[in-house]
């Protein structure tokens, strides 16, 4: 009587395929879940004389729709997706900051030559030199307040990059835990059963760590995952992980590096959020921060240059009219770390065209010095002695450094921060061409120059004036986000299909699992009937011999 | 193939939010008539609508140099057409006083009239602008440019002002002079008493003409100072003419321009409202379409009929 229990193992196969069945419909809408079918296969025949005689049906194994491959493709399509996007959010930021008609940087400069157009036209008015008075001032607040948007900018980027960085060790520790459970349940002895559920997880936080950052993954022979990052730095080596860190940089602590066990790799990360974040800032914040201090430093100089040839209202030379953090001509030098000597920089007003939107590294070594441009990683020729005068400034050494030493030279980077308008007095502004006592108060000459000055090429080799180096900003702005934008939409297609690819091999169809529990259902009926005969058969039997 | 249930509702919403966002995109441009939203939409036109915007303003910045040197020129114009109408006066009077049939009493009444026609022309030498300025004494505009010297009726003169003149910027390439040294109008005083005929300052000749008239010995050359200064001033008059002429012209040629820049910003950055229109209805259409659609493709379910 053997198809009783021949009956059961269908019972119990069908019972078994309905609980999977109902497991998928459950988890249709888990991330990350892939599909679960449980394996049947018939038992081994029993050998009787009349040849081999069917068992039944075993449920060998419950297994996930899974391709490595896939998968892999969908992490990386993911880790570009999210960069890009990343990348493309802050860089519109930027974009409409600079553009904006109302608080760009356009308004405020034409505002202020308005005024000075003004002053040329009535030198003698006290009240309209005020107005300049007031107008100068706005338009360095201008400067200022354009530069501080753009350090908002860096501060949430420096936040967003903390907590991606904290999000991603918390996300590797997870992997390192369900690491330690699959790999003792694999050596527990379930029959090399998988644990599709963990597994899934696994590959969840995994898809979620490809968000942040670029990772290479591999299964090692005991189960566990090891996470690689960057160019190949272990992030989960089986049960252990390694720390990401951010760490300030050591001329600028607004400059945050990513450093995996104290070891700096932001130029090695590829792909993710995170990398969208260090390309915003090194493709566009800091760019545009450059070039905006480029005007400053450029307008600042070339006005003051012109601004102490003239004469005020009392007959005295002019005075600078602009100042950076207290200095007119005053170029920021940071030393790096564990150097020596001094160095300092000042703007070369014979050369304002010379100025480059960029920091340079000033190297000393063996009694030489070399100066590097950062934007390009370009040699500045000096040949090896300071002072040099070189890039619109003028670099002198003020003490010997002693041995190997470094220092990094912003002319450009700090100018929309530091400018400032020092001339309150509106007496004190140098409209007169001719000095002396008595003053010669109806003399224009030098306020009609300055008001000249909006129109005068003095940026780029002299080939651009101020509104020209700012139109460049924009367009530069503009260009990056309108290619980002480009490049996320692309992106953005590929990764729907290989979410696609993925969700239609391991996502849950809802009228398939209808069916399948239909099926199983019909399964289950059919085991049951069987047993039913059975039932009967005995009852037969057993009615025969009482 | 198969298609996840949930990927498919995904697929749908995503398809949803895409032609959500296209419309507010087009609803933007509808409401602001602009076709840029942000600078990336469109780079190389944003630039082009920046610098449009500064070449605008800058030439509307011209225009208003325009007029305050207008303001100016038209003054020193009505003080110089005064000036003018003195002098014909002044000659009148010099010619009805040198005729010999006038008694001593006559010339004498002669000369006070002409005295007091001096010093109205000199009020009209020292006259200020707006500004509390001299308008005839150069870049020394705070100072009184002709001022009698010794007694009051020495007829001798300084002159306070210099040479120069104010320039006003009217086109990026343009300046015009917004007034004339008084020395080149009135002459340059000697801050002496005159020879008649060889008067160089128009104060100092109508003093000797005046004080000769009243000792009763005009001189006959006396004239000749006046039609002397007379010129001067004609001289100065027609420039000032022609400089309003120049005001004038490039006034109407800064507004072609400003016209032509509005022009060629609106092409470039406002918005084709038919286009625009048209797009936004077929945007709407399919909204509509991906709504009704998605909410018939979520009801279909095997589970319906379970």
């Amino acid at each position: 009587m053997g198809f009783l229990t021949t009956s059961l193992t269908g019972l119990m196969a069908a019972q078994r395929a309905l609980e999977t069945a109902s497991h998928n419909v459950a988890n249709v809408n888990t991330e990350g879940y892939s599909r679960q079918r449980a394996e049947q296969s018939a038992r081994r025949p029993e050998l009787t004389g009349n040849g081999y005689v069917g068992q039944g049906v075993n449920v060998n194994t419950v297994t996930r729709s899974y391709d490595q491959f896939v998968t892999n493709q969908l992490n990386s399509s993911t880790s570009l997706l999210s960069e890009a996007e990343s990348y493309t959010i802050k860089a519109s930021q930027v974009d409409n900051i600079v553009s904006n008609t109302v608080t760009g940087l356009p308004p405020a400069l034409k505002a202020f030559f308005n005024a000075v157009n003004e002053v040329a036209n009535n030198p003698t008015a006290v009240s309209v030199r005020q107005v300049m008075i007031s107008e100068a001032d706005g338009l360095a607040k201008q400067f200022n307040l354009m530069t501080d948007q753009l350090n908002v900018f860096r501060t949430q980027n420096n936040g967003q990059m903390g907590a991606m960085v904290t999000d991603i060790n918390a996300y590797a520790q997870s992997i390192a835990d369900i690491n330690v459970k699959i790999v003792t349940d694999a050596s527990r002895g379930n029959g090399g059963q998988p644990p599709n559920d963990l597994l899934d997880q696994r590959d969840l936080l995994l898809a979620q760590i490809s968000e942040k950052v670029n990772t290479a993954s591999v299964i090692m022979a005991d189960g566990s995952m090891s996470v690689f990052i960057g160019d190949g730095q272990s992030l989960v080596l089986g049960t252990q992980t390694a720390k990401l860190s951010l760490l300030d940089s050591t001329t600028d602590s607004s400059h945050k590096l990513v450093a995996i066990n104290g070891q700096d790799i932001t130029s090695s990360i590829t792909g993710g959020a995170l990398r969208g974040a260090i390309r915003f800032r090194d493709e566009v914040l800091d760019p545009a921060q450059n070039q905006l201090g480029l005007v400053a430093a450029g307008f600042a100089v070339e006005f003051n240059k012109l601004h102490k040839t003239g004469f005020d209202l009392n007959g005295v030379a002019g005075i600078d009219m602009f100042k950076f953090a207290g200095s007119s001509t005053a170029v920021p030098v940071v030393p790096f770390p564990g150097g020596t000597g001094t160095i300092t920089a000042a703007y070369d007003p014979a050369a304002t065209g010379n100025l480059q939107p960029s920091d340079y590294r000033l190297d000393f070594n063996a009694g030489i010095y070399s100066l590097t441009r950062l934007s390009d990683n370009t040699a500045i020729p000096i040949g090896g002695v300071l002072p040099a005068s070189v890039e619109g400034m003028t670099i002198t050494q003020t003490a010997l450094p002693l041995g190997v030493s470094s220092f990094l030279i912003r002319p450009t980077y700090r100018a929309g921060q530091d400018i400032q308008s020092v001339i309150t007095d509106p007496r004190k502004i140098a409209a007169a061409g001719t000095g002396g006592v008595p003053p010669i108060p109806g003399d224009n000459a030098v306020a009609l120059q300055l008001a000249g000055l909006e129109k005068k090429n003095v940026l780029f080799g002299a080939k651009s004036t101020l509104n020209d180096a700012y139109s460049q900003l924009i367009s530069k702005v503009a260009t990056l986000t309108h290619s980002a934008k480009v490049g996320r939409d692309a992106q953005q297609v590929l990764f729907n299909q290989a979410k696609q690819t993925r969700e239609n091999m391991a996502g849950v169809n809802l009228d398939e699992e209808a069916a399948n529990l239909i099926k199983f259902q019909n399964a289950y009926q059919a085991s049951a009937q069987a047993i039913s005969a059975a039932k009967s058969m005995f009852d037969v039997l057993i009615s025969a011999v009482r | 193939m198969r298609i996840s249930s949930t990927w498919s509702q995904q697929l749908g919403v995503n398809s949803l939010i895409d032609q959500q966002a296209k419309m507010n995109h087009t609803q933007i441009q509808l409401s602001t008539g602009k076709r840029i939203i942000e600078p990336s939409d469109d780079p190389a036109a944003a630039v082009q609508v920046v610098d449009l915007n500064q070449t605008i303003k800058q030439t509307e910045q011209y225009n208003s140099n325009i007029k305050t040197a207008r303001q100016r020129i038209e003054l020193e114009e009505v003080v110089l057409r005064s000036s003018v109408e003195v002098m014909h006066r002044l000659r009148d009077l010099g010619l009805q006083g040198l005729n010999a049939t006038n008694s001593l009493g006559e010339r004498k009444a002669v000369a006070q009239e002409m005295e007091l026609l001096n010093g109205q022309l000199v009020g009209l030498a020292n006259t200020k602008n707006s500004n509390g300025e001299f308008i005839f004494s150069g870049f020394k505009s705070d100072q009184t440019p002709f001022v009698e010297t010794g007694v009051p009726g020495s007829g001798t003169y300084v002159y306070g002002g210099d040479g120069n003149f104010r320039q006003i910027q009217i086109s990026t390439t343009r300046q015009i002079a917004d007034g004339d040294p008084g020395d080149t109008v009135f002459g340059i005083p000697a801050n002496a008493v005159p020879i008649p005929g060889l008067a160089t300052n128009v104060f100092e000749a109508v003093a000797k003409f005046a004080a000769d008239m009243k000792a009763g010995t005009p001189n006959v050359n006396s004239l000749t100072d006046l039609a002397n200064s007379l010129d001067k001033m004609l001289t100065t008059q027609s420039s000032v003419g022609a400089r309003l002429n120049a005001l004038d012209t490039q006034e109407g040629v800064n507004n072609d321009y400003v016209m032509s820049m509005n022009s060629t910003l609106s092409s470039v950055e406002d918005l084709d409202y038919a286009s625009a229109i048209s797009k936004f209805n077929l945007q709407q259409t399919t909204l509509q379409g991906a709504q009704q659609a998605f909410s018939k493709v979520q009801h279909l379910s095997l589970f319906n009929y379970l």
